[in-house]
């Protein structure tokens, strides 16, 4: 028993530990002049649907729940959204020349209708960024008219 | 009692965060030491080979439109064998011959266009090099159309056949260059090998 305790005791200093080790927060308060929303008009359902399902990780700005900055999962995090701005930063889309534009946008219509984006492992603790048969049509509708207009 | 539940509480908690992390760590490395194999692989070929490939990036060897060309048609015969390894391989190369792509015998608008090109292509290879079939199918699509744009600027020195297949991609419909007249799919491989048809041919 006093084994267990101390090695209790011992992770609980590591956990404690970890957590002053700095990681670098996607948080801006710029406005972005290349933003999505910026340069293409577009419902207002649709660019509070994209805020609240795409821009976490798909922009500089991403709006972290208390348990998001407890490492290691800040870790965790870090990495995915490194990743997602680098495939897709909507806060920049508009300095992506034409042809990366039209390539994204198809991108964006295959994952939505192939129902890959947003990832499962981020709806799970994002219910609100699941996009139901109605959002995802008009993300669609709006992406596919989009996508011959660019 | 509670300040020990409390503790065992966030002892787990910890545990279980060093478990992902450590798995990460193990994703990570697996991939590295694939990607090592995957080079040794390439240097049996020729000793030359494996001089080039230890240099760094910013001394890329040159290349231009015939090696891309060469390296998208080796991607394409992959697809129509349905083989994702192969490539996978092929489309990592294919990102060091984007890299190294030399547009200087090009005008300045001409340039601007290529830059355009290989920026978009080299994204799709790198997803092609490291995503299951399917999706390297998807890239590919947006690939060919990549290429398809690239030999209109450039020309090409071998006959190419331009080939649609009206039915992939939800019957968006996909092309795709080959240098042979005859169909094989690379969107569907053995499945439906030799569905589609010749649209242009470039001379």
């Amino acid at each position: 028993m006093k084994i267990l305790k101390r090695i209790l005791l011992l992770l609980f200093i590591v956990f404690v530990g970890i957590q002053f080790i700095p990681t670098k927060m996607n948080v801006s308060n710029e406005v972005y002049k290349a933003d999505f929303m910026n340069i293409y008009s577009m419902p207002k359902t649709i660019s509070e649907k994209l805020v609240v399902s795409c821009y976490d990780c798909h922009s500089n700005n991403t709006k972290y729940p208390w348990y998001n900055k407890i490492q290691p999962v800040a870790w965790y995090l870090e990495d995915h959204i490194k990743e997602g701005k680098k495939e897709l930063n909507f806060n920049e889309f508009g300095n992506y020349s034409v042809r990366r534009q039209k390539s994204k946008i198809k991108s964006i219509i295959r994952e939505i209708e192939g129902d890959k984006m947003p990832l499962s492992s981020y709806t799970n603790m994002h219910e609100d960024a699941i996009l139901n048969a109605d959002e995802r049509k008009e993300l669609l509708g709006f992406f596919e008219m989009l996508k011959d207009s660019v | 009692m509670k300040k020990s539940t409390l503790i065992l509480g966030i002892a787990i908690m910890s545990i279980a965060g060093f478990t992902v992390q450590s798995c990460g760590n193990q994703e990570g490395k697996n991939v590295e030491s694939a990607a090592g194999h995957d080079n040794s692989d390439g240097h049996h070929d020729s000793d030359k080979n494996h001089g080039q490939s230890s240099d760094s990036h910013s001394n890329v060897a040159k290349t231009g439109k015939d090696e891309l060309i060469k390296d998208y048609l080796e991607l394409k015969n992959a697809l129509t064998k349905d083989d994702e390894k192969k490539a996978s391989k092929i489309a990592g190369k294919m990102v060091e011959t984007i890299q190294g792509f030399d547009s200087a015998p090009y005008t300045e608008s001409q340039q601007s266009e290529i830059k355009d090109i290989l920026e978009t292509s080299l994204e799709h290879s790198e997803h092609i090099a490291k995503s299951p079939i399917a999706h390297q199918r998807e890239h590919f699509k947006d690939l060919s159309v990549d290429m398809i744009d690239l030999i209109s600027i450039t020309g090409n020195s071998t006959m190419l056949y331009q080939q649609y297949c009206p039915m992939y991609d939800n019957k968006k419909g996909a092309s795709w260059l080959s240098a042979d007249s005859n169909i094989e799919n690379p969107y569907y491989g053995s499945k439906m090998l030799s569905c589609g048809k010749v649209e242009k041919e470039y001379k």
